[in-house]
């Protein structure tokens, strides 16, 4: 602490409790697995250096702002519109269906696995239309022959569900 | 937004993460991200149960590596050939310029790391995509709490130069 700088022991454990969090940010943010390693990495250095300077009871918020920064660096240095970016975070399509054992844990899978379980049988095919097999919600609309308003209902309503046994935050 | 309730952040969130929001509504969402620590939160948490509804489908579903199509194995290939021959290069380049360049004291070992880990990246990004998709392997998550080499080696060499550059400055 007297070098200004945070101990490596310290931002060990900043990064044992909040490490898995601040990369599905960064994925959602950046939609880039490479890229939001590369901001975490930053988000740490910079932790490194400065984290001493902000208030243990809030450093949570601090890293998720100092992560945000890091991927609107990166988004710029990168020349990225995000608008003009399709791709999904979370990637359902096949060709890319690896799920990042650095943002996922085995307890989060059980979870959803259980929430999925109570859903109904008419959520879960929207679910798993949307989420793993990337249609649009028009199309899932289409393809089922209810109204879209519909299929946007079961599906917030799902994710509630999904969402809560996930953990509130 | 200040004011939306943990359901309709989470909706947001989804949405964001979805690719979903477009124009004004994307931009008041990002402004948001920069200062509200919950839709942080909300955006993290969409990812990873949208990554956790894709393992256990994966899971219903079984063998989702041998329905891929020839074409996918094919670009599967290709790309770990590709991201094989960037990691041969870097490290050619990373040789050639410490034979071009005089020792440095403060930062080779930093360096070292960073090509090592850049490497390992390439290795676990071939691994993760050529590797099964469908079963859970409950020591695949051993060591998810582990804090990654790259941090600790990234973390003591910086603190090691600095304690270096000081003893300089103080000689």
């Amino acid at each position: 602490m007297d070098s200004g700088q945070l101990d490596p022991a310290d931002v060990a454990q900043l990064y044992a409790r909040h490490g898995a969090e601040l990369k599905a940010f960064l994925m959602g943010v950046l939609r880039n697995a490479d890229w939001a390693t590369e901001a975490l990495q930053s988000t740490f250095v910079k932790a490194a250096e400065s984290g001493h300077t902000a208030d243990p009871q809030t450093i949570k918020g601090w890293l998720f702002r100092v992560a945000y920064n890091e991927a609107m660096l990166l988004r710029r240095r990168q020349s990225v519109d995000h608008r003009a970016t399709r791709k999904i975070a979370w990637q359902a399509n096949p060709e890319s269906a690896a799920v990042d054992s650095e943002v996922l844990r085995q307890e989060d899978v059980e979870r959803v696995q259980r929430g999925l379980e109570t859903l109904s049988p008419e959520q879960r095919t929207v679910v798993r239309l949307r989420i793993y097999e990337d249609k649009t919600f028009a199309e899932i609309a289409e393809e089922l022959g209810v109204p879209l308003g519909t299929v946007v209902t079961r599906m917030r309503a799902a994710l509630q569900k999904l969402n809560r046994e996930l953990g509130d935050h | 937004m200040n004011h939306l309730s943990p359901a309709d952040l989470d909706w947001l969130a989804f949405q964001y993460v979805a690719g979903e929001l477009q124009g004004p509504e994307l931009e008041v969402f990002e402004q948001l991200l920069a200062t509200d620590d919950r839709a942080c939160a909300a955006v993290a948490q969409a990812v990873q149960l949208g990554q956790a509804v894709i393992r256990c489908e994966q899971q219903d579903n079984h063998v989702v590596t041998d329905r891929r199509p020839a074409p996918y194995r094919l670009r599967l290939w290709r790309s770990a050939l590709t991201v094989a021959g960037s990691a041969l290069s870097v490290a050619v380049l990373v040789s050639w310029l410490n034979l071009q360049s005089p020792p440095r004291e403060l930062a080779s070992g930093r360096d070292t790391a960073l090509a090592a880990l850049w490497v390992q990246n390439a290795d676990d990004e071939i691994a993760q995509e050529a590797g099964p998709a469908v079963s859970i392997d409950a020591n695949e998550f051993e060591d998810e709490d582990a804090v990654p080499a790259w941090l600790l080696a990234a973390v003591t060499e910086e603190q090691a130069a600095d304690a270096d550059r000081e003893r300089v400055m103080q000689d």
